[in-house]
């Protein structure tokens, strides 16, 4: 065949058609265009299957095994256990105590992200929305926090947070808002800093992510508003909100996951020696397990990790899918 | 002519053959008459953990061995993140470098995984009352020399003098009520400033552990089986501690966020004129400023009500791998770390204590900086030698880091301390079983 007939590139369907004559592939009894389309796929599960599900299979395993510094290379002799769970769920040991404070505060760390995220980036996605000089430079501007080095400005951030030198404190001070200088990296406060740095750090991609959603609006149903007589706000309430749904379910998922196995914020900010409160689960199975070469403890604590954020994604994706509206564009 | 050239040729080979087997005969003679030993071109693998320019150290010396011996010593520098489980792998699979170096820390993990030889079982003689006996005895764990102790480093209380004296306070405490009077004669006269400040971020154990021993207690109890920082004496030092920043204003309260970088920047900056900390933090100090070196202080750490002066050191040791095929030679290598001479100059290259006594007798050691120092090595404790410490240490740092904490922010109450000392020993103690 030739594929420049009449000048023209040949379509996929095009493409497609030539692969199947040339290579004839197995059905498995299904129909052909079904059989293909499960070739087609094969590469991407094979894929799937070394790099996700292979580590998450070992992971699940290893977690029922006492795989600590003596096993480090035999691990496949480590006996199987329920001990590491048993520890866990048990309030009044080392591990479980701290884990159910970790599970908690990275249940905060995770609704406070996200909420300052979404609410920050609609923000500023409304704002880019209008027409002004210099929206191409803001958009820019805007990514910054995004694409800079984590490490280099979180520890910017370290050093605003500073109590006696920090210039969080000084401004504060000095707008007359507190008295004594506040610890923002130890104590209590230190998750609220994690936070306001992962805020900082994600809501350009919210920002982005919702911009696209506000420009593909169809502009006729501002039109219907203004024709019957809708204020701003109620535009904004049922227009523009209720159609920026599908692109909300998104960010929303991705934060809460994100947040949910972030370790770079939390582990740059807060040092490796956290206070309890700046202790999120990442940083608790880093350091309690891995740090002790406690590896089949470090992988039951991951399991139920991931076993949380899948409940609660598909929680969240179940509530937010079941609704009957739905809007412009992911 | 063919049949020529062939001759010719196979002559030569004979020749040539000839030559070679009576010069290895002869190089075998002379070993035998005692011209240099078999350990001529052997190679031995060392590895070694990246403190202060032990790079430079180990290219100098490797260079001047080999010169001596004629044993060969590669060397690997591994970092501190992912060393000790490199060291337990090779551990396990019985294969990796001839020496390695300890921190002092790991022994119950690596003698646990017969992970260093019994140097008193190979023919080599390192004295092994040459080293300070505080390290030696650390070296020697369940009655096997596994390591000879290379440095180390004991913290003092270090005072930058000139406006201590400008306050009037002429010698450093020996006390902790003198550490209390003092500070209050100081903060008085210069409110903006501190005598004193410890990072309350970091290795905060190491510091929970000065006051413990200083007022009488031990981190675990004599077998080390169970916890005993949960004692009376426990909870007074560790008030203590917490006031000296809350109460008593000696120390300024941003102590309770710093790392050990902000300590070395207040103490530079002369926001504090004193610390607890090792010889690094004095080279720190004299380097970031014109500050001559007599205006330095180096003092024993000051006693509580019911005990002495003590202070925590961590140290480094270097032994030999039992999966070597060169016992003799690896030996040879540790017997020239520890000469005197050596020993000293990796001491001064990381900013630690040499372990050996004689390297104190040196030229270069004759300051008030090093002699204060070497003052110290009879206080000096460290951390119990027990399997699971890494965790117990992690605990007792939460614990202890967690009331400074609510101290400065002004969240702890009466009690507060014991429960939270209390509520570490019960973890600790599920740690040891």
């Amino acid at each position: 065949m030739n594929l420049k007939e009449d000048g023209i590139l040949p379509s996929i369907a095009t493409i497609t058609q030539t692969v199947r004559d040339r290579i004839p592939l197995p059905s498995f009894g299904l129909e052909d265009e079904t059989a293909f389309a499960y070739w087609l796929l094969l590469p991407a599960l094979a894929m799937m299957f070394v790099i996700h599900l292979i580590p998450i299979v070992w992971g699940f395993l290893i977690s029922f095994m006492a795989v600590d510094a003596s096993y480090l290379t035999n691990w496949t002799q480590a006996p199987f256990t329920v001990d590491h769970y048993l520890t866990i769920f048990d309030w009044n040991s080392a591990v479980g105590s701290r884990f159910w404070f970790a599970l908690r505060q990275t249940f905060v760390f995770g609704i406070g992200t996200t909420i300052g995220v979404y609410v920050l980036g609609l923000v500023t996605a409304l704002l880019l929305n209008r027409n002004f000089r210099g929206k191409l430079a803001a958009r820019t501007v805007v990514l910054v926090p995004y694409i800079a080095p984590a490490v280099a400005t979180v520890f910017i951030w370290r050093m605003m947070f500073s109590s006696d030198t920090g210039i969080i404190n000084e401004l504060l001070v000095s707008l007359g808002l507190i008295s004594d200088d506040i610890f923002w990296l130890v104590g209590e406060n230190s998750i609220y800093s994690i936070t306001i740095v992962n805020v900082w750090k994600n809501f350009p991609f919210a920002a982005i992510m919702l911009y696209a959603g506000l420009q593909s609006i169809p502009e006729q149903l501002y039109e219907a508003a203004a024709i019957d007589g809708a204020s701003r706000w109620a535009t904004f309430r049922y227009v523009t909100f209720p159609q920026l749904k599908p692109v909300t379910a998104v960010i929303v998922l991705l934060m809460i996951v994100w947040s949910f196995i972030n370790f770079t914020i939390p582990y740059l900010l807060l040092g490796q020696q956290p206070s309890q409160s700046g202790e999120v689960l990442m940083l608790f199975i880093y350091n309690y397990a891995f740090q002790n070469t406690e590896y089949g403890l470090g992988a039951a604590l991951s399991v139920i990790l991931l076993v949380v954020a899948m409940v609660l994604s598909y929680l969240y994706y179940k509530m937010t899918m079941r609704s009957d509206v739905q809007g412009g564009a992911v | 002519m063919l049949d020529n050239d062939r001759q010719r040729s196979r002559r030569a080979f004979l020749k040539t053959a000839g030559v070679t087997t009576a010069g290895i005969t002869l190089s075998g003679c002379t070993n035998i008459l005692g011209g240099d030993s078999g350990s001529d071109g052997v190679i031995i693998e060392s590895h070694h953990y990246p403190t202060g320019d032990i790079d430079q150290f180990l290219e100098t010396h490797t260079e001047k061995f080999e010169e001596e011996t004629g044993i060969t010593v590669e060397y690997e520098t591994m970092q501190w993140d992912n060393g000790k489980t490199k060291q337990t792998t090779s551990m396990q699979n019985r294969t990796g470098p001839d020496v390695g170096e300890i921190p002092s820390t790991y022994i119950p993990q690596f003698a646990a995984l017969d992970g260093f030889e019994n140097i008193n079982d190979i023919d080599v003689d390192i004295d092994a009352s040459s080293f300070f006996d505080n390290p030696t005895e650390i070296g020697h764990y369940k009655d096997e020399f596994i390591g000879i102790p290379w440095f180390w480093g004991p913290r003092a209380h270090l005072s930058y003098t000139p406006p201590l004296k400008e306050a009037g306070i002429e010698e450093p405490p020996s006390t902790w009520d003198e550490l209390v009077q003092k500070g209050n004669a100081f903060n008085e006269k210069n409110p903006d400033e501190h005598l004193f400040g410890i990072p309350a971020q970091e290795n905060v154990s190491h510091f929970f552990a000065d006051f413990l021993w200083q007022n009488g207690e031990t981190l675990l109890t004599d077998d080390n089986t169970k916890a005993a920082f949960d004692s009376d004496r426990a909870v007074e030092a560790l008030n203590f501690y917490k006031d000296l920043q809350s109460n008593h204003s000696v120390m300024p309260k941003s102590t309770a966020e710093w790392k050990g970088d902000a300590r070395d920047n207040a103490f530079t900056n002369h926001k504090i004129q004193s610390t607890w900390a090792s010889l690094a933090t004095v080279d720190t100090f004299l380097e970031a400023d014109d500050i001559s070196e007599s205006d330095i202080e180096i003092s024993k750490l000051p006693a509580g009500p019911n005990g002495e002066s003590a202070t925590f050191y961590g140290l480094e040791l270097v032994g030999i791998h039992p999966w070597t095929d060169h016992p003799e030679e690896a030996a040879e290598w540790l017997k020239y770390l520890a000469r005197p001479e050596v020993n000293a100059e990796i001491a001064e290259m990381t900013g630690f204590l040499p372990s050996v006594k004689k390297s104190f007798e040196q030229e270069r050691f004759q300051d008030p900086v090093w002699q204060g120092f070497k003052e110290l090595t009879s206080t000096g404790k460290t951390f119990p030698q027990v399997d699971g410490w890494s965790q117990v240490e992690g605990i007792i740092n939460d614990a202890v880091s967690g009331v400074l904490v609510d101290a400065a922010t002004g969240k702890w109450s009466e009690g507060d301390t014991r429960k939270a000392l209390e509520d570490a020993a019960k973890q600790a103690n599920d740690e040891l079983e």
